[in-house]
């Protein structure tokens, strides 16, 4: 696995196309963290969710897309994490940019059960600032983003991630 | 970090002696120049030559595009994280166009001579449903090489992973006179793309 930094203004003419296993981090709820920008209101599967019922405990919304590879690689992980959460924390997936007919077959072979919404003019992945797929973006239980996990993430570095906000 | 400097310095030599202005700050270019929503080259310089194959192996010239504003790109399919995010940002700028995309050529190069193959590149059009929207050129390494120095692309394998290419990601705006006019990092917003074909188109 690549590492990523965080990359200036100035630099952001640059990429590094490599899967990325380093947090993007600021510290859960300090000066760094931002309002998450509002989630995509079409429903692909599981229930209706938006930010005002998410609010009161951890989230983690994550972007993916049936056409990345890394994505494939990361779902077994996410339904695990999910399956382990219970209440303490609600997962949330954004299909980002993507044709609907291949984002619920891949939804089906993965088996997901949490909710999964699309955003298919990629407009809310803008919005929440997305340089690659998939990317995790964990919020505080106030709708904060507080931290960026860019690349396939694992159920251990999900949970690492959720521990840091409680 | 030293090695993501020179990338970016190859990177502009394109531009040469032409400045960018930031965002929306086409205030440095003349006063009858159009106000991009991209960063704008003041002077806009004469694209490079650009001869290559398709993936249908049929040739494919900027030159043949002139009167359309043409964004240039440079990718690779198996990329796997900002390349799909501008292609998925194009298709979506392609669609906000609606009628005016007629005005509009995406022209992606690609960084991987090894990886990018008539079937690779097919699949990747298929999967962001860009067949038939876009030209993807591909070539042998000698013939990709000489375009990336052209153009001023910064091209490198990592070590520590062979099968990535690290790689300039900015998006070139060709006007339809055939000029560098604009630039547009890889979070560009397809509004920014739609906002400017048709000045580019007409420039």
């Amino acid at each position: 696995m690549i590492r990523r930094r965080m990359i200036g203004p100035a630099l952001a003419l640059v990429v590094v196309g490599g899967v990325v296993a380093v947090e993007i981090a600021t510290s859960g709820g300090g000066p760094s963290s931002r309002p998450a920008p509002a989630l995509p209101t079409h429903v692909l599967s599981g229930h209706r969710v938006d930010l005002a019922s998410l609010r009161g405990r951890p989230a983690l919304v994550n972007f993916w897309a049936s056409w990345c590879g890394p994505c494939k690689q990361e779902a077994p992980e996410l339904r695990r994490f999910d399956r382990g959460i219970g209440d303490r924390a609600a997962l949330v997936g954004v299909d980002w940019n993507d044709s609907e007919q291949n984002a619920r077959a891949f939804i089906a072979q993965s088996h997901w059960s949490y909710p999964v919404l699309r955003d298919p003019s990629g407009a809310v992945g803008n919005a929440y600032g997305l340089t690659g797929l998939p990317t995790t973006f964990v919020l505080d239980p106030s709708g904060n983003i507080v931290q960026t996990l860019p690349g396939p993430q694992t159920v251990a570095s999900l949970r690492r991630a959720l521990g840091s906000v409680d | 970090m030293a090695s993501r400097m020179r990338i970016v310095t190859a990177a502009l030599a394109v531009l040469g002696a032409a400045a960018i202005a930031g965002c929306g700050g086409s205030d440095s270019a003349t006063s009858a120049s159009p106000k991009f929503a991209g960063a704008a080259a003041s002077p806009p310089k004469p694209a490079p030559p650009l001869k290559l194959d398709d993936s249908l192996g049929n040739p494919v010239n900027i030159t043949d595009y002139r009167g359309k504003a043409v964004l240039v790109t440079f990718i690779y399919t198996h990329c796997p994280d900002v390349c799909p995010i501008i292609v998925g940002n194009l298709h979506t700028a392609q669609q906000q166009l609606g009628s005016e995309a007629d005005k509009l050529q995406i022209v992606a190069v690609s960084v991987d001579p090894k990886g990018d193959t008539p079937k690779t590149v097919k699949a990747f059009l298929k999967d962001h449903q860009m067949t038939g929207r876009m030209e993807y050129l591909i070539g042998s390494r000698p013939a990709l090489e000489r375009t990336w120095k052209a153009w001023g692309i910064g091209t490198q394998v990592p070590k520590s992973n062979p099968d990535l290419v690290e790689h300039s990601a900015e998006i070139l705006g060709i006007s339809g006179s055939g000029k560098i006019t604009t630039l547009y990092p890889a979070n560009f917003k397809p509004e920014q793309i739609v906002h400017d074909v048709p000045l580019l188109a007409s420039s």
